[in-house]
């Protein structure tokens, strides 16, 4: 998230704000996202020191943590940057998530046409796609059902998209995180931007927060919705941001094992429209819808627009149903008058930006080897040094599928805290003591999923927050239940 | 020729699971699977109704999995993680008494954004248990059982108390709470933490200030294996019981007739 949109953070609180923000480095990284990270984690591989400064208490506070988790195969026109950057982060997924610990699949994709009308959007999109080289089969209304046999009888055409996938976005975003951290690079938490300083040449060399100011020879902008405050902040460009609100529904995975596909509807002109999305751990998401011109920091969730989106996404899949809702749920994508940024600042030399309005997660593995580009461009080596850590060891999964049929070496293995999401004790500790680790409720379960799933934490949240409470060494009362500072008490008189 | 018969497996040792696994136990094997090292559920191993069960079962030979929890029920296999095992055990059929826990927002349709200060009532009592002062001036929503067992709690630290649904509650009477019979929670505010709650009673609307919310209402069959979610499950039974108000004797006659019941339903699918 960024500096300047009335987001408070807890300086003071039982957070990670007591760290003094200090340092010189060569590349300071404004923003604890998905992009930001993926591109700490590449430049933390070169020869180079690298901190990420993040407002919020935590990584992935803003869209990365509200988003679908999709990694589109097409997203954006031929010719376009974004298309550019899906393409080049397509084929690596496997290898990326695989060398990191993040749950993928390549799961493949549906857009789905109801009607005459959307027929003939289909074959437009269809020459779009062809045209940006993405790999794609047109199918007739039986072959989809094939597919998916959940779509709608009234489907009549769609569109298959076999290299679309979905991944764990908060823990794509913490394995960057982490990996960087080992690489070297240093994060600060609850630093928001509030001020640079120039050198004669109108080149920052000093970013300052209230805790403290890091030097360093280049900037990225990486702040997420807070870019246009922070670019403002450095005398940079002017980017005009603002929230494009989106709303979700999570349906349980007991009807996510029967939908095998991503179902799309053919897109309309501002987004992809509302879909169901299949996650990593077996449950569905629908949505989002596209609601502009609210407030930063606005994550309610409305019934009417939740009603919306179920009555949109069961024209597609008739039986998707609130029988099997566990939650509901609102994000900012961080819409932008310059939706995908990635380039140098036109004013301040040393200054880049570093941005996607809606497909970050998908070209986070692109935007990090670009960046080391456009930074090799101006001069700085950021070769891959030899000995650069490019994987993390995997935090074993419950061995579900075998049957070991002898004790586990670490009995924390086999203690299921949260049932619902089959996470163990062994897990959750991992997430509290890892480089980047878990300082809340909510850093748990962006970590975990515990306390995430059915009973949306009945009965595990009160034993993770004594397992946060040991960790940090501090009272139950005082632990953090999200970044935004809230505890789990009230202090006692 | 009779094919081995695995026997039943049972999740949960409350009253209603060893109630069940007692009575089932007169026709044939029998394993019960327990989250917890020790048998009790809800009703805890102090319940004398609990210990007489417990030890009822033992005589009858039925077999207890303690401190493992059951995660996947599939084609006649419960996938079981443990301290000294994880494995699969066969059963015949599954009987699942995994009680019950109050509704989610989700479930009763409560709408905002996440921030401290929201719980379910069964993570309230832990809490409170362990003397987090989760608010001075605490919403309850809901009517029953987990009412009954929240109040009195947080009346031990809360200067103002509101209760939020039900109709009279006989609970909050001497317990001077403000009361609004007939309502229920619709949207919660605040940033940091909980700070209002809309209620509504279908007609009129209100917001009542508040700093923490505990949903004790409207109880929903605790369900957390994967593929004994749904009622109509395969070769599944739920014995569950949601009513609210029933003592122990009442538990445990629901479940000896629940039990009773899943025995010829058995019989018939062989």
């Amino acid at each position: 998230m960024g500096c300047a949109n009335g987001r408070r953070s807890s300086p003071n609180g039982p957070g990670r704000g007591g760290r003094p923000v200090s340092g010189d480095f060569d590349v300071v990284i404004i923003g604890a996202g998905v992009l930001g990270c993926a591109v700490a984690l590449r430049l933390a591989q070169a020869d180079l020191r690298v901190c990420v400064l993040e407002a919020a208490d935590d990584i992935a506070e803003g869209a990365s943590k509200a988003n679908a988790g999709i990694t589109s195969s097409y997203y954006a026109p031929f010719g376009t940057l974004e298309a550019e950057l899906v393409a080049e982060s397509n084929a690596g997924w496997e290898s990326l998530c695989t060398r990191l610990d993040v749950p993928y699949i390549r799961i493949g994709a549906l857009t789905v046409a109801l009607d005459d009308q959307e027929l003939s959007g289909l074959d437009e999109l269809e020459a779009e796609v062809r045209r940006a080289g993405t790999k794609v089969e047109r199918l007739s209304g039986e072959q989809a059902r094939e597919q998916e046999p959940l779509l709608s009888e009234a489907c009549i055409g769609a569109l298959y998209y076999p290299d679309e996938g979905i991944v764990d976005p908060m823990r794509l975003t913490w394995a960057y995180a982490e990996v960087a951290v080992q690489n070297g690079a240093q994060f600060f938490f609850g630093a928001p931007v509030i001020g640079f300083d120039s050198d004669a040449e109108s080149a920052l060399n000093q970013a300052r927060t209230p805790r403290g100011g890091v030097r360093g020879r280049y900037f990225i902008n990486a702040a997420g919705i807070g870019s246009g405050a922070v670019s403002e902040l450095a005398g940079g460009d002017e980017i005009k941001m603002w929230p494009r609100k989106g709303q979700y529904w999570i349906l349980d995975r007991e009807f996510g094992q029967t939908l095998s596909r991503i179902v799309l509807p053919v897109p309309g002109a501002e987004s992809r429209g509302i879909e169901l999305a299949p996650t990593t751990n077996g449950s569905v998401l629908l949505g989002p819808d596209a609601e502009e011109g609210g407030d930063f920091d606005d994550t309610e969730t409305v019934a009417a627009n939740l009603e919306e989106i179920l009555t949109k996404t069961q024209r597609l899949i008739p039986t998707a149903s609130l029988d099997w809702a566990i939650k509901s749920y609102a994000g900012n994508r961080p819409a932008a008058s310059e939706p995908v940024r990635l380039r140098m600042d036109s004013r301040v030399s040393n200054f880049a930006h570093v941005g996607n309005r809606s497909t970050g997660v998908t070209t986070s593995p692109a935007f990090a080897e670009r960046v080391a580009g456009l930074l090799r461009e101006q001069g700085l080596d950021t070769a891959r040094r030899s000995g650069a850590l490019d994987e993390r060891p995997p935090c074993r999964k419950l061995l579900l599928d075998q049957h070991p049929e002898q004790p586990e070496a670490d009995p924390r293995y086999s203690q299921v805290v949260c049932v619902c999401e089959q996470v163990t004790a062994a897990e959750i500790a991992g997430a509290l003591t890892g480089a980047v680790p878990a300082r809340s409720i909510d850093g748990v379960r962006k970590r975990t999923r515990a306390t995430g799933g059915r009973c949306q934490g009945s009965v595990c949240m009160a034993g993770v927050i004594l397992m946060c409470a040991a960790h940090g060494d501090v009272a139950p009362a005082q632990v953090l239940m999200g970044s935004d500072g809230g505890t789990v008490g009230l202090e006692t008189p | 020729m009779k094919r081995h018969d695995p026997g039943v497996l049972v999740i949960g040792t409350g009253l209603t699971g060893l109630s069940a696994a007692s009575e089932l136990a007169q026709f044939g094997p029998v394993t019960v699977v327990e989250r917890l090292p020790a048998p009790g559920g809800q009703a805890g191993f102090e319940s004398p109704e609990v210990r007489r069960l417990f030890a009822e079962c033992a005589a009858e030979g039925v077999r207890f999995v303690l401190g493992s929890t059951a995660l996947r029920w599939s084609a006649g296999q419960l996938l079981v993680v443990g301290p000294r095992l994880t494995t699969w055990l066969e059963g015949s059929w599954l009987v699942f008494a995994g009680g019950s826990r109050p509704a989610t927002p989700a479930e009763i349709g409560l709408l905002g954004r996440r921030v401290a200060g929201v719980y379910s009532a069964t993570v309230a009592h832990h809490l409170l248990e362990a003397g987090v002062t989760i608010g001075r001036r605490p919403v309850v929503s809901g009517y029953g059982d987990w009412v009954d067992v929240i109040l009195p709690q947080l009346r031990h630290l809360s200067a103002q108390i509101t209760l939020v649904g039900g109709g009279s509650c006989a609970s909050a009477a001497p317990l001077d709470v403000r009361h609004w019979p007939g309502y229920r929670p619709v949207q919660v505010h605040g940033f940091d933490r909980v700070n209002r709650v809309t209620v509504t009673d279908g007609q009129s609307t209100h917001e009542i200030a508040c700093d923490a919310v505990v949903l004790a209402g409207d109880l929903r069959p605790l369900r957390n294996v994967d593929g004994a979610i749904r009622d109509g499950a395969a070769r599944t039974s739920f014995i569950q019981p949601t009513r609210i108000g029933m003592d122990a004797r009442a538990v445990i006659d629901f479940a000896r007739t629940e039990a009773a019941r899943v025995h010829s339903e058995m019989e018939a699918t062989r």
